[in-house]
């Protein structure tokens, strides 16, 4: 029995002035003091049981009053005031109409109302059943009454008047549903397909569907059953998945069931519009003529998922093209069969062609090694889902059991896009064993037989599973050159351990640590770089270097002017004094000493900030020492006049020059 | 004054014997390890592999970390059918035997084996940069960064003296190449990627809190070699990312890390 929901509606209401329900059952308590009113309420709640005062009642109605021959209507029964009611009976339907069980539904209600401190609860029972009925004659008659026991009682309903109209023969439309097959298996796939063939209405083999938008008349309908799919089939895409790519960009076209397309922000919801238009086919029509017809298809897939039949149709058409037309199109069935038993022992549970690939790693090992044997299952055309297929028992294939141990005899597969995957762990008895071609088996739904498929040999190298290195030879062997090399024999092959003892050595690395003296080597780089460029700077700038070198030049002059004055060239030594004075001025302010009076020394003096005596005393000393150059000359006399001079100098050098460097940095 | 004296004679002492304990841990070691290969050789049931692994544990329990013995360690979990510690160790090794096709064979092999295999982890974007991480190890891979680190500034240094430009841009160069190379150490640091990554070691389910009573993560338990990635530890519980199923607390007895 399909249930489609069960409903039990609880409403409390607390309303400020009082109005009776009615239509429902009703059950009144007593009035209780308001400040006890939610406990009152609660305590009739947990001990009110829910009474059918009112008999049992059946109610049956139709979705439609009239309709054609082959159309199919819904047929309601509603079962009232029984809680638990059985299945309607409706064998007595099967004389006028096909019968078909769509579902069934309860509208239980149960509601409680407080009023003025009056609680009322209130309880509905009721459950419809709804079956599809397709006439099978035309005419005027009653559906007849159907029966449902309650509480051992029988129970029958009213007869329902239907009138069933006969199809206008026509061959303006004809409508057919074509299966892709009648039957199938479990996830395998199928198609139902509607074929609508419209008679063109003009001369010119224009599209009926635009000489109709043209004409201004409402599109054609379509009425499917398969929007929702029956229960035990899925689609394989969503409705609007489905439809969207259909709908028509013109406007012209069949709307199908109720679908409605997209509306604008001020437009009513309209139902969309399908272009289904697959090209011309030619018919016979009812008169022997043939008719270029204009063929309108919807095509579906479905994956049948369990075994059952299934009913697509019947589709109905209606439409205004020369004439106001009805078509209809007879339902079609599809049988979803179980694979048959008995079932060969290396059945896998695929339905379809499959493809199957054997792999193995590693393929060299040794006896009791484990290994990994793969197999790949690839569907085929038209084959079921790979999620069918099942580990195969491969301890029932003697060729592997009595050469391996299976450790795991059912995995787990993994599907990895559409194929999946067994992964077998094995592990070999013996050497010299290999993977023999595995004969494995899935349904064939075509030659509805089982057939096998067979795997390629996989060739391994399986060695006996001897120690090669000795471990007496091993333990407490460090320094032993021979056993050194011993152990240096790692044989080549997965799982065979390093054995190479010299390569055991700690691998931490302390990158922080490493990055610090890095960075401190940076550091020592930059400093070295800035002081070689700090360096070079000071040592390309004259003008520094003179400032710099200004008091040891005039110092050294003036010792020069000592020499020249002991050798007794009191002029020459007077020259160099005065060159002593003038470099030191012009050095310390970047000048050119030839050319330079006294008042150009006077006036970098004062700037310098000299005090105002050894400005004088200065001045007195470069007058003197130019009398003397200048004046008549007296050797003894000069000598001893000149030796005062320089002393004179070195003392006023030594005063001044402070003054001259201070203000040269500045 | 006799602490001055102390500290001499511990600086003495540590001075004279260090180098004598560091010898006789790396002898036990190498001892330990070979031990282990002879228990290896004649194991024949899961027991016995799993106390050649136990040795080799012993090995690396204070930090020692080699990429030999972790491959070691990786087989004699395998053979002892515990999946999910040979491909976490497996793990540990290939960062220092990024090239040995055998520690490759045997990783794939552990992974195909283990039960609870989930789909890979997504590769971090800067693996794709740094393509030489699949063929040089990572010490490797630290020493040049650091020698070309150490490089560039004596190359800038020589530029400085002897005035050339153009080794001023090679300083440069060398120091973007030992900039990749420090960021690509940084980046696929073995402590790095042990920090991150977990592998579960025996069936059990993974919850949504911390504790047994919360409801499970997934709709199935988690099975030896599920690896992970650890987003959080907290009251003997580890929270993990599981790529593809998603994230759930499991208990640390069933995390190898």
């Amino acid at each position: 029995m399909n249930r489609i929901f069960n409903e039990r509606a609880v409403s409390t209401r607390f309303l400020a002035a009082g109005r009776k329900p009615s239509g429902l059952q009703h059950r009144t308590a007593c009035a209780v003091p308001l400040e006890r009113l939610l406990a009152a309420a609660l305590t009739l709640l947990l001990v009110t049981q829910t009474l059918c005062a009112e008999p049992p009642e059946l109610v049956c109605s139709v979705s439609e009053k009239e309709v054609y021959v082959g159309e199919s209507l819904t047929y309601q029964v509603d079962v009232q005031n029984a809680e638990n009611p059985t299945t309607p009976d409706v064998t007595a339907l099967n004389e006028k109409f096909s019968v078909e069980f769509i579902g069934d539904q309860s509208m239980n209600q149960s509601s409680m109302m407080i009023i003025n401190g009056r609680v009322t609860q209130s309880s509905k029972f009721s459950h419809v059943y709804q079956y599809r009925l397709i006439a099978k004659a035309s005419g005027t008659f009653r559906i007849p009454a159907v029966t449902v026991s309650i509480d051992g009682k029988a129970i029958t309903s009213n007869a329902v008047p239907v009138r069933i109209l006969d199809i206008p023969t026509q061959d303006s439309v004809v409508t057919e549903i074509v299966p892709s097959q009648s039957k199938a298996y479990p996830t395998q796939s199928f198609s139902i397909k509607l074929r609508i063939l419209v008679k063109p209405i003009d001369d010119y083999g224009v599209d009926p569907m635009r000489t109709l938008k043209q004409m201004r008349q409402n599109p054609p309908s379509i009425k499917i059953t398969w929007l929702k799919p029956p229960d035990g089939v899925s689609a394989t895409e969503e409705v609007s998945d489905w439809l969207q790519p259909l709908i028509s960009r013109n406007n012209a076209g069949f709307s199908i069931n109720d679908v409605s397309g997209r509306a604008g922000l001020f437009e009513r919801q309209k139902l969309a519009v399908f272009d289904l238009g697959k090209g011309r086919e030619k018919r016979d029509g009812l008169s022997g003529t043939p008719i270029d017809y204009f063929v309108y298809e919807l095509e579906r897939k479905f994956i049948s998922e369990k075994p059952g039949t299934y009913t697509f149709g019947p589709v109905v058409v209606k439409g205004t093209f020369e004439t106001r037309t009805i078509a209809i199109a007879p339902p079609v069935t599809v049988r979803v069969l179980e694979v048959p038993t008995p079932r060969p022992a290396n059945f896998t549970g695929g339905i379809g062609n499959y493809q199957v690939n054997a792999t193995a790693t590693p393929k060299k090992l040794r006896v009791g090694d484990p290994m990994t044997l793969s197999l790949q299952f690839s569907p085929g055309k038209n084959s079921g889902s790979v999620e069918l297929i099942s580990a195969p028992d491969l301890s029932m294939l003697p060729e592997i059991s009595e050469q391996f141990d299976i450790v795991d005899k059912s995995p787990v597969g993994r599907v990895e896009g559409n194929n999946k995957k067994f992964a077998f762990a094995l592990r070999p008895k013996r050497a010299g064993v290999s993977i023999p071609a595995l004969s494995l088996s899935t349904f064939d739904p075509a030659s509805e037989s089982f057939v096998d498929m067979t795997t390629q040999p996989i060739p391994i190298s399986v060695e006996e599973a001897s120690s090669s290195i000795g471990g007496g030879d091993l333990v407490g062997s460090i320094g032993s050159s021979k056993s050194t090399t011993e152990i240096k024999s790692r044989s080549e092959g997965i799982f065979h351990n390093i054995t190479d003892v010299s390569q055991v050595r700690d691998q931490r690395l302390d990158l922080l640590s490493g990055l610090k003296w890095v960075g401190g080597l940076w550091l020592c780089t930059g400093i070295a770089i800035a002081s070689l460029v700090a360096w070079r700077r000071q040592s390309s700038d004259v003008e520094r270097l003179r400032r710099v070198s200004a008091r040891r030049n005039a110092l050294s002059k003036l010792a020069d002017a000592k020499s020249m004055l002991s050798q007794g060239q009191s002029k020459e030594s007077l020259r160099e004094v005065r060159a002593a004075i003038l470099g030191l001025v012009a050095d310390t302010g970047n000048g050119i000493a030839e050319g330079m009076t006294t008042n150009d020394v006077n006036t970098a003096l004062k700037a310098a900030g000299v005090p105002n005596e050894e400005q004088i005393r200065l001045q007195v000393l470069l007058e003197r020492i130019e009398s003397a150059e200048y004046g008549v000359s007296d050797t003894a006399s000069d000598t001893a006049d000149s030796a005062l001079l320089v002393s004179e100098a070195t003392e006023l050098l030594n005063r001044v020059s402070p003054f001259l460097e201070r203000r040269s940095q500045r | 004054m006799i602490r001055f004296q102390s500290s001499v004679a511990t600086l003495v002492f540590f001075l004279a014997f260090a180098p004598g304990l560091s010898a006789d841990r790396s002898s036990d070691r190498q001892r330990d390890f070979l031990r282990s290969i002879e228990l290896f050789d004649a194991a024949k049931s899961p027991e016995d592999f799993r106390e050649s692994a136990q040795l080799l544990e012993s090995i690396v329990a204070d930090g020692f970390c080699s990429g030999v013995v972790f491959y070691n360690l990786g087989n004699a979990y395998y053979r002892a059918g515990e999946f999910g510690r040979a491909i976490l160790n497996y793990r540990k090794a290939k960062p220092y035997r990024p090239s040995d096709p055998l520690l490759e064979a045997n990783l794939q092999q552990a992974l195909v084996s283990a039960p609870g295999k989930l789909p890979d982890l997504p590769r971090p974007w800067w693996d794709h940069v740094f393509f030489w991480t699949e063929s040089i190890d990572y010490p490797t891979r630290v020493a040049i960064a650091l020698s070309f680190l150490v490089l560039a500034p004596l190359i800038a240094l020589c530029a400085f003296l002897f005035h050339r430009k153009k080794l001023i841009w090679l300083a440069g160069a060398v120091t973007g190449v030992a900039m990749l190379f420090v960021i690509d150490a940084v980046l696929n640091s073995p402590e790095n990627a042990r920090m991150n990554r977990a592998v579960i070691t025996g069936e059990t389910i993974a919850r949504k809190g911390i504790g047994k009573d919360y409801e499970a993560a997934f709709d199935s338990p988690l099975k030896d070699g599920a690896e992970f990635e650890m987003l959080q530890e907290a009251n003997g519980w580890t929270f993990g990312h599981f790529s593809g199923i998603g994230d759930g607390w499991v208990r640390n007895e069933f995390v190898a890390k």
